[in-house]
């Protein structure tokens, strides 16, 4: 696996710049000259030459020769360009001897044309030369086309399972930055402010006395910029953990690009092959040699050639959209016709040889020569394909990395601001308690002053909020023996939540304080009846007062008390009638919840 | 004078009562908390209350006052306490009632101004007017005596935002305005936030 690096300019994982490349080349020519004169002798081996002079058997050799050594050139540095190994390389050199014995078929089926037409030497030479060159022209670029898009798309395959799994490690990145943030906040930093804790208290001790911003404990703000910075590595060092290399399965089957369906993809929207008009091209050179036959009827027999193939190419484009394997069904026709109409128009001609070789021959090289077509097209659109989604691959990447890197600027800013609004708030308060201690010559106020400002530097994630220990009822029945005297109370507590002791309880005590202050202090209350009870694992708080009804409330400190305790879940009910205000709340408990919650209006 | 205390301060209840019993008031009642004093209103029946407004947790020596004179709508209040303002211990504080007496601890020479007051109160001679000394307090809003009693407490502005359902933007702001008032300014030596909540200490009479 590869190593990743943080920068997101570094995340290709193959250096592809030229000059790195140019470095790497080191383009072996022997070996294009070995098998050049290899492919030469071979064919001098194989082929009927009917040549005569040595001046017929050197041009035939150096046109052979031009034409396998071009073959093997093109594929050389191709495959050098491409740095092909393994099993590229193995598809590179069964391509270069598959394209080897094609071209000899070739010259074979040329020579046994030029035979059957009884030829003088002279001629044939030229039409294996002309041959020879049209074919390697023909065949080269289209296999070479067809063998770089594989190896290219295979690279491009392996790129993209880099980038495809570095998304999946700044998932992960992301979702540890979040457990990170909570973890350090809690605990991390905590532990190393204890390590130095008496230094730290002794610097805020220093700082108390001037009451100087400047002069607050710059050592956690350092501990905090160090451990973001160990945050940071962390997540550095997670794109390298061997964990991550479980996700390579999943990101190729995400791919889902076969080369089956590009052929399919290539077949379907492609009506004229460009193959078929080089072939029109190749016709109109050779016909007219092979059958001694005048231009003009040549242009006419091969026009009809061109518009049948391109006709019959229409139809099946539009076919084509019918399905895939109509679509196969369908090319399979247009390839018979292609083959079969044109000879039909030969047969025409005057000196139409029947030799039924000849238009076998023909049909298999026009075969091979469309497929390797067909086949060079599947690979250009299917690595656009890949092209289109590496693109999307990148742009998500970079999409991520930023988000990423926005999520680390926030936990920045959040521990700035938590350091700068909240510890140092606090700090700032028990420097006052600590103050007025000294000034009071308080040893113990000054104790317990200290004892604080170290609490806070330990845990600086410490709210500032109430425990309550006790169980609901003593808490509620302690918030109403305060108002005593001043109002009649009637508490009313359900046997099941009496003894309740759950985190709720801070803030149903709360939120009885603050009813039975608004009951009083806006309402002019005189008796106010608390009834708690439990109904689908909700706990429901009614407040009963007959008063005159307080509609500050609704704005005021006690909205957003019991906004927060309830969230939300509580209104306020004024019945004029009978001078009665009822407040009803409703609280989540944090056992876990049965039945379905009910509306206010059912209670 | 039937006189009742209501102080939660021990230590300041019992000098209260000793002073005030040496200097010829001999029918004083003792609470240290509002129930307590609710209670010995019923059976003492005093005429006038001297009150702190900061009663611990709970009601506060306002809200005793109301309720002593929903009972007895003739019984004299004085408040004797540190607060500069009493809104400074809970912005949502009802008024005074008509014709009490607001004392400050730190700006009461003698005992014998305290029995002036006690005196100039009983059968309610101000119940009509408004609080004798209202006219000195601070001219802070709600929302002001609200927040500097936040800072005191140690409340971030973010905190204080979350408490009073605002902005960040606007606390920062109605901070800042708080501080002009109180005529805090920008030092390069000291936080405007120690300024103020050392301010509220003064003004709480905490220091």
């Amino acid at each position: 696996m590869s190593k990743y690096s943080w920068d997101n300019s570094s995340s290709t994982p193959q250096d592809l710049r030229p000059k790195i490349l140019l470095k790497k080349w080191n383009i072996r020519m022997e070996y294009f000259y070995i098998f050049a004169i290899l492919g030469a002798l071979v064919g001098l081996f194989v082929e009927d030459l009917g040549a005569h002079s040595f001046r017929d058997y050197s041009l035939w050799l150096i046109a052979k020769g031009l034409s396998i050594s071009g073959v093997y050139g093109f594929w050389s540095l191709i495959s050098r360009l491409l740095k092909a190994r393994g099993i590229n390389a193995i598809a590179l050199w069964t391509i270069l001897v598959i394209g080897a014995a094609g071209g000899l078929f070739q010259t074979y089926c040329l020579e046994f044309f030029i035979n059957l037409f009884y030829l003088n030497d002279s001629t044939s030479l030229q039409i294996r030369l002309i041959s020879s060159a049209i074919f390697a022209a023909i065949w080269l670029p289209a296999q070479s086309v067809t063998v770089m898009n594989f190896t290219k798309f295979r690279k491009l395959r392996l790129s993209l399972q880099e980038q495809l799994l570095e998304m999946e490690v700044i998932d992960l990145a992301r979702k540890r930055l979040r457990v990170l943030d909570e973890e350090i906040i809690s605990t991390q930093i905590g532990e190393l402010v204890s390590r130095s804790s008496s230094t730290v208290t002794r610097q805020w001790e220093d700082a108390v006395s001037g009451n100087s911003k400047e002069k607050l404990p710059e050592t956690i703000r350092a501990l905090a910029t160090d451990h973001l910075r160990v945050l940071a590595h962390e997540i550095s060092d997670l794109k390298t953990h061997p964990s991550v290399g479980k996700h390579w399965w999943s990101i190729d089957e995400r791919l889902g690009l076969t080369l089956f369906d590009a052929i399919i993809r290539s077949i379907r929207t492609r009506p004229l092959n460009p193959e078929w008009f080089v072939l029109v091209l190749v016709g109109t050179i050779e016909l007219p040699l092979l059958r001694r036959q005048d231009w003009p009827t040549s242009f006419y027999v091969l026009l009809i050639f061109a518009i049948t193939t391109y006709l019959i190419h229409l139809l099946g484009f539009w076919l084509y959209k019918l399905s895939p394997k109509e679509a196969i069904f369908v090319n399979l026709v247009v390839y018979i016709a292609n083959i079969i109409i044109p000879f039909q128009v030969i047969k025409l001609l005057p000196n139409y040889d029947s030799n039924p070789r000849y238009p076998l021959a023909f049909a298999i090289v026009l075969l091979v020569v469309s497929l390797s077509g067909h086949l060079a097209q599947a690979g250009l659109i299917r690595q656009d394909e890949l092209i289109g989604v590496e693109k999307e691959v990148l742009e998500q990447i970079r999409l991520e990395n930023a988000q990423v890197n926005l999520e680390l600027a926030r936990t920045t800013r959040k521990w700035a601001q938590h350091i700068h609004g909240n510890v140092q708030s606090r700090l700032h308060a028990y420097a006052l308690v600590l103050e007025q201690a000294q000034l009071r010559e308080d040893a113990d106020g000054i104790e317990r002053a200290i004892e604080e400002i170290r609490r806070t530097l330990l845990d600086l994630n410490l709210e500032q909020t109430q425990l309550y220990s006790n169980s609901l009822e003593k808490e509620v029945r302690a918030v109403c023996d305060l108002w005593d005297g001043l109002v009649n109370f009637n508490l009313s507590i359900d046997p099941t939540v009496k003894n309740l002791i759950d985190p709720k309880v801070a803030d149903i005590t709360k939120s009885v304080s603050e009813a039975i202050t608004n009951s009083v202090r806006h309402g002019s209350a005189e008796n106010i009846e608390v009834e708690i009870y439990l109904r689908n694992e909700i706990l429901v708080l009614k407040v009963q007062d007959d008063g005159i009804g307080f509609t500050e409330v609704k704005s005021g400190l006690g909205s957003s008390v019991f906004d927060t305790s309830t969230a939300g879940d509580w209104n306020l009910v004024r019945d004029a009638f009978n001078r009665k205000t009822l407040l009803t709340l409703q609280f989540n408990l944090a056992l876990p919840r049965v039945g379905v919650k009910p509306a206010l209006g059912e209670l | 004078m039937k006189l009742l205390i209501v102080e939660d301060d021990s230590m300041m209840l019992q000098a209260l009562s000793s002073g005030l019993i040496a200097n010829g008031i001999s029918d004083v009642e003792l609470a240290d908390s509002a129930s307590l004093a609710m209670q010995k209103f019923r059976t003492f029946k005093p005429d006038v209350s001297l009150i702190d407004i900061e009663l611990r947790q709970g009601p506060t020596g306002v809200d005793v006052s109301h309720a002593m004179r929903k009972l007895d709508v003739n019984v004299g209040i004085v408040f004797l306490t540190s607060l500069a303002d009493p809104r400074l211990v809970n912005s949502r504080i009802p008024e005074l009632p008509a014709g009490s007496i607001y004392l400050r601890k730190n700006s009461v020479k003698n005992l014998a101004e305290v029995i002036q007051a006690l005196n100039l109160s009983v059968g309610g001679q101000f119940k009509e007017t408004k609080s004798v000394t209202e006219d000195h307090f601070l001219d802070l809003t709600k929302a002001q005596f609200e927040i500097i009693r936040l800072i005191a407490q140690g409340h971030s502005n973010l905190e204080i935002s979350k408490i009073r359902v605002t902005t960040v933007k606007s606390t920062e702001n109605a901070i800042s305005r708080l501080a002009k008032k109180l005529g805090i300014t920008n030092s390069t030596t000291a936080s405007q936030r120690v300024l103020l909540a050392r301010k509220y200490t003064e003004l709480t009479g905490k220091v």
